[in-house]
């Protein structure tokens, strides 16, 4: 298995990766390896997989002012401060 | 240390050998499980002939060097728990598919990581984890020999050099561990945020930033892309840092919004987003895209260098709808203008707030004006008229700069004026998204005219649900008493000057107007409508508060004038840094006043006052005004009511301290008058100067200073300070002093200013009172038990005593 690096030009920038194929991988393989990557990439970047929210029941809050940290539970009712 | 090859086909990797494994490729099976030491390969030689195959890993599974190579077959590394690498990584670009949904640990001391561009499914961890405080310098260091794309979490924990090749992940890149070296320079990084910590345990507590050695990102180009909560360079939890000491500097900051839907921290249910940019940083270029969603709110809490372009394009022309918000000088953080710098600036259908530039060629088209900006050109200001129907009020071109003709100006900027008179035949507007405006005047209208918010677009925080504003507004709100606001989400005043209200009724009010001033013009309520309410719709600190079956103000920053006239409402919730000034107003009703930094009440009465029917909270007897500890009370010459304590099983509250984390503190706000006019009050504050009550009814009060220990049923060990003693009783109305619930010693309290108390018919329990011989509870109070101090006679009497005297005469 050979390593070639390579680099292009998207609209998000230069997409430096390296490939790793076969030795006897022929240039247009080769080629075709180099271009499934960069596709790959752009559709990883512009369809991110969808993360399903959790129902919310209750969080606690922790802000803090002058290094004093406050805690604040979130509750469906309304909020404790603790 | 021997070698492992896969010769199971399909087949599940696990604890169990089986006939899975073997000592050579293609060789017999039978081979023992890989250990940590062990080399393992999958090749041609793993499948049936040349059929696909899916290496299913369950549990934990190690390996050391890991090599799929030289496949012949479609190969799927599935399943989930953990794959822990203790040496190389090395896959090919084809043939594999790597949906594994577990962790992928990269745990040697000196490891590649070669992944051929292939996109890894697993939660990521590039090094290992450390005990939080442990001094021991990390060694561990990572190479990538290829690209790095995670559609998932990635954490570098080791010192780590991406050789320049391009790191993409569809979540954050979280910077954890101390003393770690970061080489990132001539790197293409596209991350959902940058994010540092030194900690995954779920003990908030313990997020601690990391303590980076080196951070080199010369070169670089940052993309931050879709929406997160900190998008870059704050711990996990948000906090910022000072990262003053790596210096990070790109070539290149892009903000990219390509969806509204996915983030590990935040999704939206609506058509906003954000990006915060929570630490320093410099850059050759800063760039905006266009995004996904309606409105993109860019806040930027710390100073940010732009060496060159600053490029703001969230709409490619001018009658686009998508904006974005930059806000600069934004709440709860400095409130100081954000000087960009650059030497060109471009933007289009952005507003500012609080942003600077110095750059010599500024090109701005239909940029909203919200104050505190310099060096940007906006649009002059117009005054326009609404023509339309009933929707579309802030898309359609519907706006005419004379009133009663057919508009065809675009909606309104932060600078214009928006006249809503007679000459509209509309009776609703749909107020579909927020907008911001300088002055509405509705003050001529006399046909009703109802503003209504119902499609208020909405996202979810952590899944609280944040509703943006009804409307901002950068200059005035003047409406005649035939508008009404119909909906639940506040009116904002925003930006520096003087505001003025001029409405009799607001579903609620949300302040962050800095030095401005906000001032009532005339009598004013804050709605009652039942609602969850996120006032602030930014993730930055909190005021997420959300309640139901009351109305809130939000004092964000600068001043609130109530102006003499009549405030009602039932919450407010003052946030950083604000004054609150209310002089010589008659009354601000409030059912719950939290103060979180400067409270003036000026010459006010505020009257607190217990509202029945109420939900109940778990800490209900707790509720009341609660200023918080560490921020003045400017209470000057006014008076706080302690009123309406309809339900006699709750009590109600006054303190100048909060609850901390494990810690109480002091405050040295004193309170002018106090006057009780309720039963059941607690009373926990360090000084008063003149405490009194005017009805005669049966009251419960506690005095107690404040708290110098930890939790709610410590001693009281500090007395409450109080002037003058005033609270009137009779033989029909008891009040009762201290605390006679439980076995709290407290009622704490100490005359100064010399004098002395004379007081009656009180009822006194665990109650110590400095100094001797002030404190005179009046023949006809009653001694329960544990008091100190207290002398139970007239002063012209003081024989007769509840300490006992033995005199003796020759």
């Amino acid at each position: 298995m050979q390593k070639i690096d390579f680099e292009t030009n998207t609209k998000y920038g230069v997409f430096k990766s390296s490939m790793n194929v076969n030795d006897n991988a022929t240039s247009e393989e080769i080629e075709q390896v180099k271009q499934n990557l960069i596709d790959a990439w752009i559709s990883m970047i512009e369809n991110p997989p969808v993360i399903e929210e959790s129902n919310f029941e209750e969080i606690e809050v922790i802000s803090e002012v002058n290094g004093i940290k406050t805690v604040s539970v979130k509750t469906p009712e309304g909020d404790i401060n603790g | 240390m021997a070698d492992r090859y896969w010769v199971g086909g399909t087949n599940t990797w696990n604890t169990t050998a089986g006939a899975k494994w073997s000592t050579t490729s293609g060789g017999a099976g039978g081979a023992s499980v890989p250990t940590l030491n062990d080399d393992v390969y999958f090749d041609q030689n793993s499948n049936v002939g040349t059929g696909a195959f899916t290496v299913t890993l369950s549990g934990t599974v190690n390996c050391r060097n890991i090599t799929v190579q030289n496949l012949d077959g479609a190969m799927t590394i599935n399943g989930s728990g953990s794959l822990n690498v203790y040496g190389n990584l090395t896959f090919p670009s084809t043939g594999l598919t790597f949906p594994f949904s577990g962790s992928l640990n990269i745990l040697s001391e000196n490891s590649i990581l070669n992944t051929g561009g292939v996109t890894i499914s697993a939660i990521t961890f590039i090094g290992k984890s450390v005990v939080i405080g442990d001094p021991t310098p990390i060694t561990q260091t990572v190479t990538l020999a290829s690209s790095l794309n995670i559609v998932n979490d990635l954490f570098i924990r080791c010192n780590f050099n991406s050789q320049g090749y391009s790191i993409t992940a569809n979540s954050p890149l979280t910077l954890s561990n101390a003393n770690i070296n970061i080489d990132i320079s001539n790197t293409n990084i596209i991350v959902n945020a940058l994010i540092l910590e030194n900690s995954l345990t779920t003990d908030k507590s313990k997020y601690l930033p990391s303590v980076i050695n080196s951070f080199n990102s010369l070169n670089s180009n940052l993309t931050l892309i879709n929406t997160s909560k900190f998008a870059l360079m704050s711990t996990r939890n948000g906090e910022s840092f000072d990262l003053s000491t790596i210096n990070p500097a790109f070539n290149t900051v892009t903000l990219i919004n390509n969806t509204i839907t996915s983030n590990t921290n935040v999704s939206t249910a609506g058509p906003i987003n954000w990006f915060t940019i929570v630490s320093s940083f410099t850059t050759n270029n800063f760039i905006i895209h266009e995004p996904a969603s309606e409105r993109l709110y860019v806040q930027i809490q710390k100073p940010v260098i732009v060496n060159n372009e600053i490029s703001i394009q969230p709409g490619s022309s001018t009658s686009s709808t998508k904006r974005v918000i930059m806000y600069g000088a934004f709440i709860d953080e400095d409130g100081i203008q954000k000087n960009l710098g650059g030497t060109s600036f471009s933007a289009i259908n952005t507003d500012f707030y609080g942003i600077g530039t110095t750059a010599s060629t500024v090109a701005c088209v239909r940029c909203g004006d919200y104050g505190f900006n310099t060096g940007i050109n906006f649009d002059d200001p117009r005054t326009l008229y609404w023509s339309g129907t009933n929707s579309d009020v802030w898309h359609s071109p519907k706006w005419s700069l004379v009133s009663g003709q057919t508009g065809t100006e675009l909606p309104p900027l932060a600078q214009d004026t928006i006249i809503l008179d007679d000459t509209s035949s509309a009776s609703e507007l749909i107020l579909d998204q927020c907008a911001t405006v300088k002055n509405l005047d509705a003050s001529t209208r006399t046909l009703p005219l109802s503003l209504t918010d119902n499609s208020r677009s909405n996202s979810s925080y952590y899944g609280i649900l944040v509703l943006e504003e009804f409307i901002r507004i950068t200059g005035n709100l003047t409406v005649s008493e035939n508008i009404t606001f119909n909906g639940q989400c506040p009116i904002k005043f925003l930006g520096p000057g003087l505001h003025n209200i001029i409405a009799e009724y607001l579903p609620a009010l949300s302040i962050d107007v800095h030095s401005g001033i906000v001032r009532m013009q005339n009598d004013l309520a804050i709605g009652t409508q039942e609602a969850f309410m996120g006032v602030n719709t930014f993730p930055v600190d909190v005021i997420l508060e959300f309640t139901s079956n009351r109305s809130r103000i939000s004092l964000i920053s600068g001043e609130f004038h109530s102006n003499g006239y009549y405030l009602t409402s039932t919450i407010i919730t003052p946030k950083s840094p604000f004054v609150v000034r209310l002089p010589n107003i008659e009354n601000l009703y409030a059912y719950y006043i939290n103060v979180d930094r400067k409270l003036n009440i000026g010459n006010s009465v505020v009257t607190v006052s217990k509202i029945n029917n109420e939900n109940t909270y778990v800490y209900s007897s707790l509720r009341g005004i609660y200023f918080h500890k560490m921020f003045n009370i400017l209470s000057d010459n006014s008076t706080i009511k302690v009123s309406n304590t309809l339900m006699s099983s709750e009590v109600f509250t006054l303190h100048t301290f909060s609850t901390v984390l494990s810690e109480f503190s002091r405050i040295n706000s004193p309170l002018n008058n106090v006057e009780i006019t309720g039963i059941n009050v607690n009373i926990a504050a360090s000084s008063i100067n003149n405490i009194y009550s005017n009805t005669l009814s049966n009251k419960n009060i506690t005095l107690r200073g404040i708290y110098n220990g930890q939790g709610f049923l410590s001693s009281y060990t500090e007395p409450v300070k109080i002037n003058e003693w005033g609270l009137s009783s009779s033989p029909d109305s008891l009040i009762s002093i201290g605390n006679n619930v439980n076995s709290i010693t407290g009622a704490y309290i100490e005359k100064v200013g010399g004098g002395i108390v004379e007081a009656d018919y009180l009822s006194i329990s665990n109650s110590t009172a400095t100094p001797p011989n002030t404190w005179y509870a009046g023949p006809n109070s009653i001694n329960v038990l544990n008091n100190i101090g207290w002398i139970f006679a007239n002063p012209d009497n003081p024989a007769v005593s509840g300490d006992f005297f033995l005199f003796l005469e020759d």
